[in-house]
């Protein structure tokens, strides 16, 4: 943005959030992210009216049409664009209920883990002492650990399903979380408003949750968004590893492991397009949350 | 330094008794191996001798004990499905590991480095930008999925490598070995490539950010300044001090990819470790389990301890870090 454009907008008045709209919209690669996102996101939250065929549903399925490649008309006349899976199922209907199987992982798990290490990187960067070291050690010990074996142990102890695999995730991520708030906090905590507020003897979580924690949040909304592709990618390797989701509730990473063995019989699109979908949706999250960075980030400014 | 390195190790051994208990507790919170492993037609009787066989009668903390002792004495019991001491299949299975990581990783640093270096020196230049949008797709993009487009693409499509596998081994000391023929490297080169892309996004990353700072110092500009040709400068100079980091990463990588080998060895069917563990999980295996843990833990554990120490002895601001002045 030129220099003159800026100061026309300061000059204007512009609330900080249209500011930032501003400046995200940009960059073309950002856009083309957020485009990404919002389809991928309609696309899978709209599953059910989308979808031509109802892929759990066993009554609709045909053994006949296992199988088919793309393009190529089932014995009920409807035509699989992607074709159509070793049970018959229609891939592009089973990519749209994967990909909202997905979503909710990456979203449910991003968000509990979130509120979580907030939560305990406040306290630790408010209660110094013994909680904190507490706290931080903990976080040290599991950042040290690899975050994949965790979830596979975690997944096998537990069992399959939804709830376990949103479980094993949050455990493995809320320590990120942690971290990155305990930091911001602890050089916002020196601040002269902090003092202020401290001084009008206000309480320590008050001052904590309620004028800390809006200024630490641009860092990790970055680390948030991230972290829900990460989730994604992370459910559908364990997914696909055979510990993450029953086999009835197809997610993209069972999709693609049910793909696998097809595809060196050169029936590549079992595996390869719910592939392409997991693909999209992180490379559409990933350059939001990138591009967020730079414009939250007032070190950048050009 | 002495006391630090004490410190360090006491603090590690104590993570591995934390994590040892931790495994052994989620572990017993498995299923019953027994019905896995006895057919439906024993009788009760047969059935209790397994259950005393295999010591699954005692109380929890009792079990933890027996397995703390044996521990100690490098006993982790046998693997309920192999009925072979579980130490014995993992260090059967290791040398295959190893030797896909090692090659993942001479792969990164020979990969990272040099493209790291040229976006370094070419912030704007198109490539670089190019080496750049590729690295955050190697972080972002689910490892497994790559290994299966480069398979879909070489070993299907062009044929040129084979699909999984070892391929033919050659006996080293007793232990066989891919890398050491022609067949070997081919079935190696997919799965250690796959392997190594984390690690070669985040050395491209490390030595271009290094590069871009160490430009600007002063030394940088003498040595030009003194004349010397551009190629000195940047192959002495300036490699020398971005490898302090990467190094360093090196480390801590390795250890990594032991452990991310997992996913690897699941998509190239590569009989190692990682494989093995996938396969006790889900039959419930518990001492080969317990035993894959504890050694990757004790891996990760002592590399940063030694990355610890080794600092320490480069840097004494570390080791007199919690002091005041």
């Amino acid at each position: 943005m030129s220099q003159k454009k800026r100061i026309n907008r300061l000059a204007l008045g512009d609330t900080p959030w249209k500011r930032l709209a501003g400046e995200f919209f940009e960059s073309r690669l950002a856009v083309l992210g957020l485009i990404l996102c919002i389809i991928i996101l309609i696309s899978g939250s709209f599953a059910p009216w989308i979808a031509p065929q109802n892929p759990y549903d066993l009554a609709t399925l045909n053994i006949l049409d296992s199988k088919l490649p793309p393009f190529s008309k089932g014995t009920d006349g409807m035509v699989h664009l992607l074709g159509t899976d070793e049970q018959g199922r229609d891939l592009l209907s089973a990519i749209l209920y994967g990909l909202r199987t997905s979503l909710f992982v990456g979203a449910v798990s991003g968000g509990i883990s979130l509120v979580i290490g907030v939560s305990l990187g406040m306290l630790a960067a408010f209660y110094s002492g013994r909680v904190e070291s507490f706290i931080m050690r903990l976080v040290d010990l599991h950042l040290s650990l690899p975050a994949i074996l965790v979830a596979i142990i975690l997944v096998a102890i537990l069992g399959q399903g939804i709830d376990k695999l949103i479980f094993a995730i949050v455990v493995v991520f809320w320590a990120g979380f942690a971290r990155t708030v305990h930091g911001v906090a602890l050089a916002e905590k020196n601040k002269e408003y902090v003092e202020a507020a401290v001084n009008m003897t206000l309480g320590k979580l008050n001052i904590a949750f309620k004028h800390i924690l809006p200024n630490c949040l641009p860092p990790v909304i970055v680390v948030a968004t991230m972290r829900v592709a990460t989730a994604i990618s992370l459910e559908a390797t364990l997914s696909f590893l055979g510990v993450g989701l029953p086999v009835t509730k197809p997610s993209l990473g069972l999709l693609i492991s049910n793909g696998f063995d097809y595809m060196l019989s050169g029936r590549y699109w079992i595996s390869f397009y719910p592939g392409v979908a997991l693909l999209i949706t992180v490379i559409g999250i990933n350059l939001v949350g990138d591009h967020l960075r730079d414009v939250l980030n007032p070190r950048l400014k050009r | 330094m002495l006391l630090f390195i004490v410190k360090r190790v006491t603090i590690g051994v104590f993570l591995i008794f934390l994590v040892a208990f931790l495994v052994f507790c989620g572990v017993y919170a498995v299923g019953n191996p027994v019905d896995i492993l006895i057919s439906p037609l024993a009788t009760q009787e047969e059935v209790q001798q397994t259950i005393k066989a295999m010591g699954l009668d005692l109380p929890l903390h009792r079990q933890f004990f027996r397995f703390l002792g044996n521990t100690l004495q490098g006993n982790l019991g046998n693997s309920f499905i192999h009925s072979e001491p579980a130490v014995d299949i993992i260090l059967r299975r290791l040398p295959a590991t190893l030797e896909i990581a090692f090659f993942a990783m001479l792969l990164a640093i020979l990969m990272g480095i040099p493209l790291g270096l040229f976006a370094g020196l070419n912030p704007n230049s198109t490539r670089s930008r190019g080496i750049m949008a590729g690295s955050i797709l190697c972080f972002s993009l689910p490892n497994f999925w790559i290994g299966l487009l480069v398979i879909m693409v070489f070993a299907v499509n062009l044929g040129i490598l084979p699909t999984g596998g070892r391929g033919e081994t050659v006996d080293l000391f007793g232990i066989p070995f891919s890398f050491l023929t022609l067949n070997g490297l081919k079935h190696m080169l997919m799965p250690a490539f796959t392997l190594s892309l984390f690690q070669i996004a985040l050395i491209i990353r490390l030595t271009r950010s290094g590069t871009r700072e160490t430009l600007n110092m002063d030394y940088i500009l003498y040595a030009r300044a003194r004349g010397l040709s551009r190629q000195r400068v940047v192959f002495v100079h300036l490699l020398k001090n971005i490898l302090i980091p990467v190094v360093t990463v090196v480390g801590l990588g390795l250890a990594d990819l032991i452990a991310f080998a997992t996913v690897t060895e699941k998509v190239f069917s590569w009989p190692g470790v990682g494989r093995l563990f996938l396969d006790s999980v889900v039959n419930m295996d518990r001492p080969v389990i317990i035993a894959y843990v504890m050694m990757i833990v004790m891996i990760f554990i002592g590399v940063n301890m030694l990355v610890d120490i080794v600092y320490s002895i480069l840097d004494p601001r570390i080791r007199l870090g919690g002091r005041k002045h």
